[in-house]
């Protein structure tokens, strides 16, 4: 990818993120690094440390809640879960993004044909 | 199998990151670097090395900007990425500087005073400028510029380049060169806090750390009041009654403010600070240098209680 496309890419992710994560915990509860491993893998983050101020401020939201869980050890994770808020503005963002992605591909489709 | 103790690399990046965080509500601050600190000791123990881990978290600069952006935090103006360190630099080159006038210009070299001369004839005493020629003047300015390349040292490096200058300027003290070793004890208190506040686990000093400094506050505001009181009971202050007595109340209030943590006392102690310095340059008689050691224990306290007592965060907690 070159630098104009990984801006473009950079933009476009940063508004999806947050969804992105819901949508992943819409699945099962994740703690941080299971999280940030997943978004790498789909390319939608490149900064894993960026993450963390995302979930904090979801958190304050309200559309996740935390809690610790015991790992190996003596070590506890912090585990995140999805709250009904968070779940309700996923749909939403569901209905926002399948009437937008339908817009622009419409749009783009007009253009290159 | 795999140490839970965090990799040098790690501490590093976090109390980079930290540095670049001083400005976010201490709450959500611990909460981001605590957050962090767990992902990369996961990251470890499921594998990744601890260069790898650190290099996946990206740049701490720009895991603070996405901070701010998250929590709604202005970026910060002006202060640069390590806002408590450079004002404690700052404050420590102005006192270098301000020491630099008043060794060089101010203070008068009592040798070869003789021992019947009263204090009104101080006045024929030569300055260290007069007696050994303008070059005293510039050396005694060499604190003030090292501590200005100090602030080009990269961020990095800053700690040790902090430590160094903190046991240099110690040095200096000690060593007493040209007997005004004592005077340079402000800018040695400040330098040292500088290698200290910003690297500090938190900000926001503890309770108890809170408490006993502020105790030890309000003595050093109230201390020289007492001694006034004491003296006035004997009958040997009667012209500055009206000024000392609003003194001594200002002196109070500032205690009370102390006691109860309020950001607009550590300004007061702050302005009182510079006050007795400037009153120890413009009036320099007999109690010049403890006049001097007081103003620069008061402007330190003030700084000390503006950065860590109440930060700035600290009131949007």
């Amino acid at each position: 990818m070159n630098l104009n496309a990984e801006k473009i890419a950079t933009n476009l992710r940063k508004g999806v993120l947050e969804y992105c994560v819901l949508a992943l915990l819409s699945e099962r509860d994740m703690y941080g690094l299971e999280i940030a491993n997943q978004l790498v893998e789909l390319e939608l983050t490149a900064s894993e440390g960026s993450l963390y101020p995302l979930l904090a401020r979801m958190k304050d939201a309200g559309s996740v809640r935390t809690r610790w869980e015991q790992a190996d050890g003596s070590r506890s994770r912090k585990y995140y879960a999805i709250t009904d808020n968070g779940k309700e503005s996923l749909e939403l963002f569901g209905s926002v993004w399948g009437q937008l992605s339908n817009q622009v591909d419409g749009l783009l489709g007009g253009h290159h044909v | 199998m795999f140490s839970t103790k965090p990799d040098v690399t790690a501490k590093r990046y976090l109390r980079q990151l930290s540095g670049y965080l001083a400005d976010l509500p201490e709450a959500q601050r611990r909460v981001i670097l605590q957050d962090i600190s767990e992902h990369s000791e996961e990251s470890r123990i499921s594998g990744r090395t601890e260069s790898e881990a650190i290099g996946a978290l990206g740049e701490p600069r720009e895991v603070a900007k996405a901070s701010r952006s998250e929590l709604g935090v202005p970026e910060p103006r002006g202060t640069g990425p390590w806002p408590v360190g450079n004002t404690l630099i700052g404050t420590a080159i102005a006192l270098a500087t301000f020491t630099a006038a008043i060794v060089s210009f101010f203070l008068r070299n009592a040798e070869g005073q003789h021992p019947d001369y009263t204090s009104s004839t101080q006045r024929s005493l030569t300055s260290l400028v007069e007696l050994y020629g303008p070059g005293i003047a510039v050396l005694t300015l060499v604190p003030a510029a090292l501590l200005a390349v100090l602030l080009l040292v990269p961020l990095r490096m800053r700690r040790w380049a902090t430590l160094i200058c903190a046991v240099a300027a110690s040095v200096l003290v000690i060593s007493n060169p040209i007997d005004a070793g004592l005077f340079y004890v402000p800018m040695t208190i400040v330098i040292w806090l500088a290698t200290m506040l910003p690297f500090a686990k938190s900000l926001q000093a503890g309770r108890g750390e809170s408490l006993v400094l502020r105790i030890i506050g309000v003595l050093i505001m109230l201390l020289p009041v007492a001694l006034l009181a004491s003296g006035v009971e004997r009958g040997n202050v009667g012209v500055f009654m009206i000024p000392a007595l609003i003194w001594a109340v200002a002196c109070l209030a500032i205690s009370i403010g102390i006691m109860l943590n309020w950001r607009i006392s550590y300004w007061a102690v702050l302005a009182y600070g510079v006050l007795a310095l400037i009153v120890a340059v413009f009036d320099s008689g007999m109690l010049v240098a403890a006049i001097w050691m007081f103003g620069g224990i008061v402007l330190t306290f003030g700084i000390y209680g503006l950065l860590r007592l109440r930060p700035r965060a600290g009131i949007t907690r």
